[in-house]
């Protein structure tokens, strides 16, 4: 797949380069959907799924995005609950975030970064494409399980508005885009695989840990910014997505300028 | 016509390793100057300096008429590089990659140079790239440098690497200096360095400590001659010769140390019955030594 919408050089051969780990994402997302609007008839005519979260401990609740007084049976308390807030952002994060890992350090690492920086292109040019692509790769494999859900939430009978679910969606690469511009951003700072790596692993586990450690730190949590407590059930999470576009974009900016600045690890 | 490369006091220091010391380079268009020196001495870090992979400490640099720390991507327009270890993107062909190279230079970019050579590789355009040897990436990668028709070229490494094809790389390497084009090389090896470029810098710790022909820089050092004779010849046979350093004769072979000229001993040898001479070439390491011991070097 040659996609012509990544405009840039950089971007286009990034965003090509990571075709097959995309190609792993996309089926395990669209299985995953198919699943949830497959499942939802027979789990939500259940008995005991409407008081399922008031059974379920808080921290757990907030975790699957189940908002307080939200309950399985609904249509975006089932979403929320298999799909949207762990299962999507995971699975995204298993294919950007080692995307980002390999842009700049782990290129570095192997050797290629020495030719690609030695083009006639601008190493600002090479984070910030690099990126783009990352978030194109994202949004790729995400939109054929929107597309099962949109299509197939009728059919199963989650009457889910379509909107909503793209929003949602839209959501959680935000989410997933932000985690991995803040390891672009450690990678061009310090060209260091080992760093990045260990940024790439615990940046997911800080995002999501903090969901579990109550309100006060769930309010620190970028998950809580963009997700809200409940992406499906609850909407409307404006400000905080474009918090989390603001401090990405600071990230994208300081990983550029670290990685213009430093010597390039040979 | 400005010089191609001019480095003044050009200096790097990783923390306290001092890579590069205070280097004065020029490179007028249409030289060949072959960087040697042992490993750690400096010389692939010169040319990561030239093109602004990582940054000088002090010192000014200009390539291809631009400042190497405020326009590096122009420099790196007119500068094609093969590095010592060829690393291309997982998953590409020949051709692929060819054309990444082409699209990062955003003009257009003659590519009748690719379908002449890659199939005297015995490959094709469309072979992956995994499939090639290191030297057959080697060619690959000089194609990608030379395809944007550079005013410089920079080999790290990158000639003894292709030795399996070196008919092939002599060919584009002439090529291309049949067109004006300038070449700044690095090797290990003094000979091949000696036999490719039209002249030698020597390098040690980081310092430029002496340039020349290859023939210069030998006699500069020490060499070293085996000569075996009809017969016994005398203890003394050298003592005449000013330029020999030391002599030891055991029965019919002598082993002589000159330093400067070799042809007043080889005749002397002649004189006295010689039947074979033969001249075991500095490499490098006794030729920093001798430099160093002869107090030419610091």
């Amino acid at each position: 797949m040659n996609f012509k919408a990544v405009r840039g050089p950089i971007a286009r051969h990034y965003f090509n380069d990571n075709q097959v780990h995309a190609a792993i994402a996309t089926t395990v997302l669209m299985i995953a959907a198919a699943v949830v609007v497959a499942l939802a008839p027979s789990f939500r005519s259940r008995a005991g799924a409407a008081t399922l979260a008031e059974r379920m401990p808080d921290r757990l609740a907030a975790l699957l995005g189940v908002a307080p007084g939200l309950s399985f049976d609904t249509a975006a308390g089932h979403l929320d609950a298999w799909f949207l807030s762990l299962a999507a952002p995971l699975v995204l994060c298993a294919l950007a975030l080692p995307a980002a890992v390999r842009s700049i350090a782990g290129c570095e690492a192997t050797g290629e970064m020495e030719w690609l920086a030695a083009q006639p292109i601008e190493r600002a040019q090479i984070v910030f494409e690099r990126f783009v692509a990352i978030a194109f790769v994202t949004v790729q494999a995400a939109t054929p399980a929107t597309i099962i859900l949109v299509l197939g939430g009728g059919v199963g009978g989650l009457e889910l508005e379509p909107g909503m679910v793209v929003w949602s969606m839209l959501r959680v690469v935000v989410l997933v885009s932000l985690l991995a511009g803040i390891v672009v951003m450690v990678s061009g700072l310090t060209g260091s695989l080992d760093i990045s790596v260990g940024v790439a692993i615990a940046a997911p586990i800080v995002a999501f840990g903090l969901i579990l450690g109550g309100d006060s730190s769930a309010r620190l949590s970028p998950v809580r910014w963009v997700l809200g407590e409940a992406p499906a059930a609850e909407g409307d999470t404006t400000i905080g997505v474009l918090m989390a576009v603001i401090v990405l974009a600071a990230c994208i900016l300081i990983g550029s300028a670290g990685f213009q600045r430093r010597d390039i690890v040979l | 016509m400005q010089p191609v490369v001019v480095t003044e006091g050009l200096t790097k220091k990783f923390g306290r390793t001092k890579a590069v010391l205070d280097l004065d380079l020029t490179l007028e268009s249409g030289d060949y100057l072959a960087l040697v020196g042992r490993p750690d001495s400096g010389k692939s870090t010169i040319l990561h300096l030239l093109l602004d992979l990582v940054h000088p400490t002090s010192g000014r640099t200009r390539v291809v008429g631009f400042d190497s720390t405020r326009a590096a991507y122009l420099i790196r327009r007119n500068v094609g590089w093969v590095p010592a270890h060829v690393v291309p993107p997982r998953r590409l062909t020949i051709e692929g990659w060819l054309d990444r190279m082409r699209s990062y230079r955003r003009s257009k970019i003659d590519s009748s140079l690719r379908t002449q050579v890659i199939p005297q590789l015995d490959a094709a355009l469309t072979d992956n790239l995994t499939e090639l040897s290191p030297a057959e990436l080697g060619i690959v990668a000089l194609v990608g440098a030379l395809q944007k028709e550079p005013e410089l070229l920079l080999l790290d490494e990158a000639i003894i690497g292709m030795q399996p094809h070196e008919d092939l790389r002599d060919d584009l390497v002439n090529d291309f200096r049949s067109r004006g084009g300038t070449i700044l090389m690095t090797s290990r090896d003094l000979a091949t360095a000696g036999a490719t470029a039209d002249r030698v810098g020597l390098l040690d710790s980081g310092s430029l400590i002496a340039t020349g022909t290859i023939d210069q820089l030998r006699q500069l050092g020490r060499q070293r001659l085996e000569i075996v004779f009809e017969s016994d010849p005398r203890e003394d046979i050298f003592e005449a010769s000013p330029s020999v350093v030391g002599a030891v004769v055991q029965g019919n072979i002598a082993r002589v140390l000159v330093h400067g000229q070799t042809e007043p001993v080889v005749e002397i040898a002649r004189l006295n019955g010689a039947k074979e001479i033969i001249l075991h070439e500095s490499g490098v390491d006794e030729l920093v030594t001798d430099l160093k011991n002869l107090g030419l070097a610091s």
